[in-house]
């Protein structure tokens, strides 16, 4: 099906694409972590607080947790800022069109993540005084856990769906664009990312002081053992759905480079795997932890790339279409203004210098037959009718006339070009 | 908020106030709660809600902005950060290292209202934008004529709201007729008294540098076109809230114990009323723009404007499902015009209904065509707060026909109209 090919905005960029990008995938890497650590700690608060049930001191664990998640998740939020202001400026045709394609569903982002964080707070703030009413408690955070579980559906969507304009014009609301190919695979791989960091995440925080950690029978380095686990489980469940995604994405987006990385990728991973199940079974875990970060924070970075690559892929014939259509509408917007300004309409007047000179300084505002920001000019001409020099006066230092309009601003220009604009601004009028 | 907790903060400190500064604790642990999910949040959500909204306009402000909003960005990261620690550390740093805390509650202060300082900008900028739609450039927006009264007028609104919130919580806080309660109410009630004065100067400043032109949408911007012409009362009704939050802040000075804790919420919400009329009116005022000079509400720009009048606006939307008009898809071609031309500003039945309008301005009568094209052709001119027809005679015609047939059928707007756009 034919793409759908908006306009650009008429206005240039900001910066160099090249600075945008940069941008875009250093603060969108910092977002994702954030995220990924919220999304995955209130998984695993539930996760550990349920186990907690059957051995006490699980629970002391999952309060730990707790703590954590109300100041990753502030920070998850005030990250994704960046990436989005600087993705809508890269991405403008296709994000804009995408995210008012998905209208309402877009916008319940917002209620969805303040519902999910009051429920956070409330969990964690509760800890003590629902101490006995552990049904409840859990409550919260099922409704936190199945919040941020849904929020992201949204995202994905909308990311997603820019990337296939191809598909806009049958995508009639969210439920559509959940559907295309790629979206369910991406949200596993997605999740398990979340709990792979965040097992990891956990390893550090539990490994840090195991002298001061106290979780009463319940040795630190098992604690550290079982997130190491969760990280081992998640990141292997990773191969089986990243090559899901990789299969469900439509084949014009695929290239060589992407290709490439995606190979880089697979030969690191089965080494991040192997230190991962020594950790396992070792006795005091931790000694190949910040390898392990190493490698796999370099799969993170390499995985960010090979995302890019895939946007760039699907979007650049798009971007090319847009960019034509903007220009030419552009030209032929300029090119109109030569003569339709002109009383008597759409006529075949050539252009005379005077006329270039007002199409430039004076279209935007005035008009001869009709109020446009300022008076129609075949009546405010009036008292300069014979009276050249006035008019000029007026144009390089306007003064204040009516109340009811802006004030104009001063138009400075070269003498002669000033002559000829006014020499046919009077002819016109007269 | 923050510089008004961290002077108390800093108060009890030397005076050794045990007491205040457990107070204080319980009204910051409220305002981080709120700032960390409600306020981040709602900040974030200007984004999405823009962006489906009107994407013409967001888009465009973003290209102009990009680099004042960035940075306001990393100021508030840098805010985010302080209230977690400022929040986190204020039990743990005590004794000596209450200093290094107070510190750390002055950062915060200055933090929050630079993320002011910069986002007043982009409002002021939105509606008066100064030298820029001739230089187009970061620096002529932000040097827009209503910046610095409306930033003097927004950060004396703010105290003044810290101090009416701070009122309320710490009145809740404290067991009534001890003389903690006495105190902190007669602290914040003097507290906002005091920015209460620069408020009102530095509003009419503000006032004052509205352009002419945008003034005279005032009336209606402050109620509705029904209550035009009932302005006055308005203003009168606005007057006396102000009063009443005035009034009940001074007989909080001079009898600080002598009633039940809920009334101290009084003076909040008429602050609140006060505040939110003010955006609500500002928003309004800027109309038939949503920047100013540069682009339309309906997202038409200035510049396109004759263009669209010899092309026709869905013949240049990507997205309108009827791109020209025929005998037979007249008044389908007439909802998608006025999808494109209106639906920014007007529902079908809800909010500034046009059902409505169009009832009100024909009462009683059969709504005819040709009579709505002749309005909507001279739309600008009759009421300056619309913009001015972004079409061809033929469009018009068939929006006319769109119209007069929503008399007597009635139809629904997608909630993804903005699209059409574009
Ligand atoms: C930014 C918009 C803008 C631009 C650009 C602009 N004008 Fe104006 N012009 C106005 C406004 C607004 C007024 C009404 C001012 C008033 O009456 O206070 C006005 C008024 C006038 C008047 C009426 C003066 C009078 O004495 O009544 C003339 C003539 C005029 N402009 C000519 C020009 C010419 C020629 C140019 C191009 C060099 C130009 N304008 C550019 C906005 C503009
Ligand atoms: C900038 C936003 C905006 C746009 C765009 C807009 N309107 Fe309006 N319109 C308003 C407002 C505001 C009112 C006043 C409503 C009130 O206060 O009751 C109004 C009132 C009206 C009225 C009643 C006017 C009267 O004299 O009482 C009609 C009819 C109307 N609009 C038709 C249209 C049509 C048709 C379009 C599309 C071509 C349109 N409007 C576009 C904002 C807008």
């Amino acid at each position: 099906m034919d793409p759908i090919v908006p306009k650009d905005m008429l206005l240039p960029l900001p910066a160099p694409v090249w600075l945008l990008v940069a941008l875009l995938l250093v603060s969108f890497a910092v977002h994702i972590l954030f995220v990924n650590l919220m999304v995955g700690s209130s998984l695993l608060v539930m996760w550990t607080e349920i186990k907690g049930l059957k051995k006490k001191d699980w629970d002391k664990v999952s309060h730990q947790i707790a703590e954590t998640i109300t100041v990753n998740k502030s920070l998850a939020v005030v990250f994704g800022v960046a990436p989005l202001l600087t993705i809508s400026v890269l991405y403008t045709a296709q994000f804009y069109s995408s995210s008012t394609l998905l209208g309402h569903s877009w916008l319940m982002v917002i209620p969805l993540v303040i519902l999910a964080f009051l429920f956070t707070y409330a969990h964690k703030y509760s800890w003590n005084h629902l101490q006995h009413s552990k049904g409840v408690h859990l409550t919260l955070v099922g409704i936190a856990c199945a919040l941020f579980l849904s929020i992201p559906f949204i995202f994905l969507s909308n990311i997603n769906l820019m990337l296939y304009p191809e598909h806009w014009a049958r995508v009639h609301s969210f439920w559509d664009a959940l559907w295309l190919p790629n979206v369910l695979p991406r949200y596993i791989h997605f999740l398990m990312a979340a709990l792979a960091l965040t097992g990891l995440f956990f390893v550090y925080y539990f490994g840090r002081k195991p002298e001061k950690q106290d979780f009463g029978s319940l040795k630190s380095s098992e604690v550290v053992r079982v997130f190491y686990g969760v990280a081992l489980a998640a990141t292997g469940a990773q191969i089986l759905f990243g090559l899901l995604v990789f299969f469900t994405l439509p084949s014009h987006v695929i290239s060589l480079r992407f290709l490439a990385i995606l190979c880089l990728v697979l030969t690191l991973v089965p080494f991040a795997l192997w230190w991962l199940w020594r950790e396992v079974r070792a006795d005091q875990p931790g000694a190949r932890f910040w390898p392990i970060v190493l490698l796999l924070g370099g799969v993170v970075a390499l995985m960010i790339w090979a995302r890019h690559e895939v946007r760039e892929n699907a979007v650049s014939p798009h971007r090319a279409l847009v960019a034509a259509k903007t220009s030419e509408y552009r030209t032929r917007m300029t090119e109109t203004q030569d003569y339709i300004l002109m009383p008597g309409g759409l006529g075949g007047t050539p252009a005379s210098p005077g006329s270039l000179v007002f199409t430039r300084r004076c279209a935007s505002c005035h008009s001869f037959d009709r109020r446009l920001v300022g008076p129609a000019l075949n009546e405010a001409i009036a008292s300069y009718r014979g009276n050249p020099q006035g008019l000029m006066t007026w144009i390089v230092k306007p003064g204040r006339k009516r109340p009811d309009y802006p004030a104009m601003p001063a138009q400075e220009m070269p003498r002669d070009e000033l002559q000829q604009l006014v020499e046919f601004v009077l002819q016109t009028t007269g | 908020m923050m510089p008004l907790l961290t002077l108390m903060e800093w108060w009890s400190h030397r005076t050794g106030r045990e007491d205040w500064d457990r107070l204080l604790y319980k009204i910051l642990a409220v305002a981080f709660i709120v700032t960390t999910s409600l306020g981040a949040l709602t900040g974030v959500g200007i984004w999405f809600s823009t962006s489906v909204v009107n994407p013409a306009a967001i888009g465009s402000l973003l290209r102009v902005f990009y680099w004042a909003w960035f940075s306001e960005w990393i100021v508030f990261v840098c805010e985010v950060v302080l209230i977690v620690i400022y929040f986190l550390t204020w039990k743990k740093m005590t004794g000596p290292r209450k200093t290094a805390h107070i510190r750390i509650g002055i950062t915060l202060s200055v933090m929050s209202w630079l993320t002011m300082a910069i986002i007043t900008a982009v409002l002021g900028f939105m509606m008066n934008p100064g030298a820029w739609p001739q230089q187009q450039d970061l620096l002529a927006g932000f040097n827009n004529p209503a910046y610095v009264p409306q930033l003097l007028f927004r950060t004396a609104a703010a105290m003044a709201m810290a101090g009416s919130l701070a009122l309320a919580l710490g009145a809740f806080f404290t067991s009534p007729r001890t003389a903690l309660r006495k105190e902190s109410v007669r602290t914040f009630a003097g507290w906002t008294l005091f920015w209460i004065v620069p408020m009102t100067i530095w509003s009419l400043v503000y006032y004052q540098a509205i352009p002419a032109e945008m003034a005279v949408n005032l009336p209606v911007a402050f109620g509705t076109q029904a209550w035009a012409n009932q302005y006055d009362l308005l203003i009168k009704l606005t007057l006396a809230v102000g009063l009443i939050g005035v009034g009940l802040n001074l007989w909080a000075l001079i009898k600080p114990a002598r009633t039940w804790a809920f009334v101290w919420i009084v003076p909040f919400l008429c602050i609140c009323l006060l505040v939110s009329q003010f955006e609500r009116t500002r928003q309004f005022i800027r109309k038939p723009y949503v920047l100013a000079y540069y682009m339309y509400s309906n997202g038409a720009r200035v510049q396109e404007a004759p263009y669209l009048a010899k092309t026709g606006l869905l013949a240049n939307s990507a997205w309108a499902a009827n791109r020209t008009i025929t005998a037979d898809n007249r008044v389908q071609a007439g909802r998608d015009v006025f999808l494109l031309a209106c639906s920014r500003c007007h529902t079908l039945n809800g909010s500034n209904s046009i059902t409505r309008n169009l009832s009100r301005l024909y009462p009683g009568q059969t709504w005819k065509p040709e009579a709505i094209d002749s309005y909507v052709r001279s739309i600008h001119g009759a009421r300056p707060y619309m913009p001015p027809f972004p079409g061809t005679a033929a469009e018009r015609a068939a929006l006319a026909a769109y119209l007069a047939k929503l008399q007597t059928t009635s139809d629904q707007i997608p909630s993804n109209a903005s699209i059409s756009r574009n």
